[in-house]
């Protein structure tokens, strides 16, 4: 397998802040390959490195096989970006606009335009500056899909879409990688993620933390998990269970954070008449924090 | 057809507001000549009015002699009035063309595409060059049928002369603008940079030549090469129009090296 994405050591820093440090990260031919991380962690900014609208204080990049600093132009023909803080200004109809990005790339079939904007269900007549946020997001995408790129670099791409739009996104993306060709894309919620992706590389505070299977990490990651009994239970059975950790009993109330398969857990509530279950977002903090831990006793082994 | 290039794509943004300055550049330009004839009726009066006059207002503003009309259109029209109108257009443009673009973000999604950055920022230019070449002819076409039509006895020569001579002056502040903008990023550090340069040039050129010993100061100035030639009186000064050319070019070449170098739109 060829790398579409090859990071050596790249490094930005802003004065005495960091943006990145020594950011080593491979991304595969025809994977969906998701970057998560917390605001602020470095995402936005490893992007705009791969763009060359920013350059690295050290370290290089190579997109598609060629390098950043000096083939920028050739890599940009191939390569579908989203910006994280995309604005759109203008009289111009979002129609327009899109004509006009696509001239630069060498012209887009109409068609091709109309049919993406059908799928996202955007009004292509209404002038860019009058879309709401979520419609101006699916401009974006728009231009970013439009061209069939090799790689699209997408940051935060469903921020302000609604559930069904995001569903269609999530489907653009499985043909995309289904024609063999490549989406990185940034989240800071870890199910988005989960949904869209097969690998993913964790971010913190600019530096790589982890790479992971997108099963793996699901079988890591800690969730917190609220079960009402119809009647009053005890602590002991479900903590000595394998994985459930930080239980509390209030009542007929059970808490608990469960790493991986819940499946254990289920099984022990349901010898009991269970009334309803409740299950919060797997904490990114959480996961960091697992990831951590498992560095430190590396570390000391 | 617009929307194949950077250059026809913003030309195609700014036509309103270039509606707008060509009818407020031409409407002043059209009623300021049409006073002529009436003012001429008390030349006596005005004569005496400018011999009353401190040397230092009637540097500042360009005055010799307010009863003939090529020294009316030098004091009223060309020597302040017309060149500021030309100026903030030039700088308004000027900061918006890049950092104005990167402010409002727009300018990350144009760098992504397959667009290298020199040829944005020459695009740019070149739409700000078309507009100022455009408010220019709109000058020349409006003073020459003037002349014809009231008799000004300027003559071609000099109606061309004055308005290529203001084409360059606004194009060269408006450059200063673009190019501040292009190595900063920020619009508010390109309209500063523009402006202190037009104040500090205006100030040099007005009253340089009243304090003996600096009357070398206006040389310094953009202003002494746009109408110290009095080019409503001899035609275009060649040195002088290629002078203010090279400015502009100078200054597009540093915007844009620093440009080229730096990160963009944090």
């Amino acid at each position: 397998m060829t790398a579409v994405i090859r990071t050596q050591g790249l490094t930005k820093r802003y004065g005495q802040t960091v943006g990145i440090e020594l950011l080593d990260l491979d991304v595969e031919a025809g994977q969906v390959f998701g970057f998560l991380g917390p605001n602020g962690a470095g995402k936005t900014t490893t992007m705009r490195l791969l763009l060359d609208v920013i350059r690295p204080t050290e370290g290089r990049a190579e997109v598609l096989g060629l390098d950043v600093a000096a083939r920028s132009l050739d890599i940009r023909r191939r390569v579908g970006y989203l910006p994280g803080d995309l604005r759109l200004e203008g009289r111009v109809t979002a129609h327009e606009m899109l004509t006009f990005l696509g001239r630069l790339r060498g012209g887009v079939p109409q068609a091709t335009i109309s049919a993406l904007a059908e799928r996202l269900d955007l009004d292509l007549s209404r002038p860019i500056r009058a879309l709401s946020k979520g419609n101006k997001q699916k401009a974006g995408l728009i231009q970013a899909f439009m061209h069939s790129p090799e790689l699209l670099i997408l940051d935060e791409p469903t921020g302000g879409l609604d559930p069904l739009v995001q569903q269609e996104f999530l489907r653009m993306v499985a043909e995309v990688a289904r024609d063999g060709r490549t989406v990185f894309l940034s989240s800071h919620v870890l199910d988005e993620v989960e949904r869209a992706a097969h690998r993913v590389a964790i971010i913190r505070d600019g530096r790589l933390v982890a790479v992971e299977d997108v099963v793996a990490l699901r079988e890591r990651a800690v969730r917190r998990i609220e079960i009402h009994f119809s009647e009053p239970v005890e602590a002991a059975p479900f903590a000595a269970i394998d994985g459930v950790v930080d239980v509390r009993v209030d009542d007929r109330v059970l808490e608990c954070s469960v790493e991986g398969s819940v499946d254990a857990l289920i099984k022990a509530a349901a010898v009991r008449t269970v009334v309803a279950i409740k299950t919060h977002e797997p904490d990114l903090e959480k996961v960091f924090l697992t990831y951590y831990a498992q560095e430190r006793s590396d570390a000391a082994v | 057809m617009l929307l194949s290039s950077v250059y026809g794509k913003t030309l195609r943004d700014w036509r309103r507001g270039l509606l707008g300055w060509g009818l407020g550049i031409g409407g002043y330009l059209v009623m300021a000549v049409g006073l002529w004839p009436a003012y001429s009726q008390d030349a006596e009066v005005l004569e005496s009015l400018v011999a009353g006059m401190p040397e230092a207002v009637k540097a500042a503003f360009g005055i010799t002699d307010l009863s003939t009309a090529v020294g009316y259109l030098e004091a009223q029209i060309f020597s302040f009035t017309l060149p500021l109108l030309l100026l903030v257009f030039g700088i308004a443009a000027g900061a918006r063309a890049i950092a104005g673009d990167e402010e409002s973000g727009s300018l990350e999604l144009l760098l992504a595409h397959p667009v290298n950055r020199r040829r944005i920022v020459l695009e740019r230019f070149a739409a700000l060059a078309t507009s100022v070449a455009v408010f220019s002819l709109l000058v020349f076409l409006i003073l020459a049928a003037s002349d014809s039509l009231l008799g000004l006895g300027v003559g071609v020569g000099p109606v061309a002369a004055i308005s290529v001579s203001l084409g360059l002056l606004g194009l060269l502040f408006g450059t200063l603008a673009l190019a501040a903008g292009a190595a900063t990023g920020a619009r508010s550090v390109a309209i500063a940079a523009a402006v202190t340069v037009a104040a500090v040039g205006w100030a040099a050129d007005s009253f340089g030549p009243l304090i003996e010993g600096l009357d070398w100061l206006q040389r310094l100035s953009p202003f002494y090469y746009y109408d110290a030639a009095r080019p409503l009186r001899d035609g275009l000064n060649a040195a002088h129009a290629v002078l203010l050319a090279l400015l502009t070019a100078a200054a597009l070449a540093a915007g844009l090296w620093r440009f080229e170098r730096r990160d963009v739109g944090l």
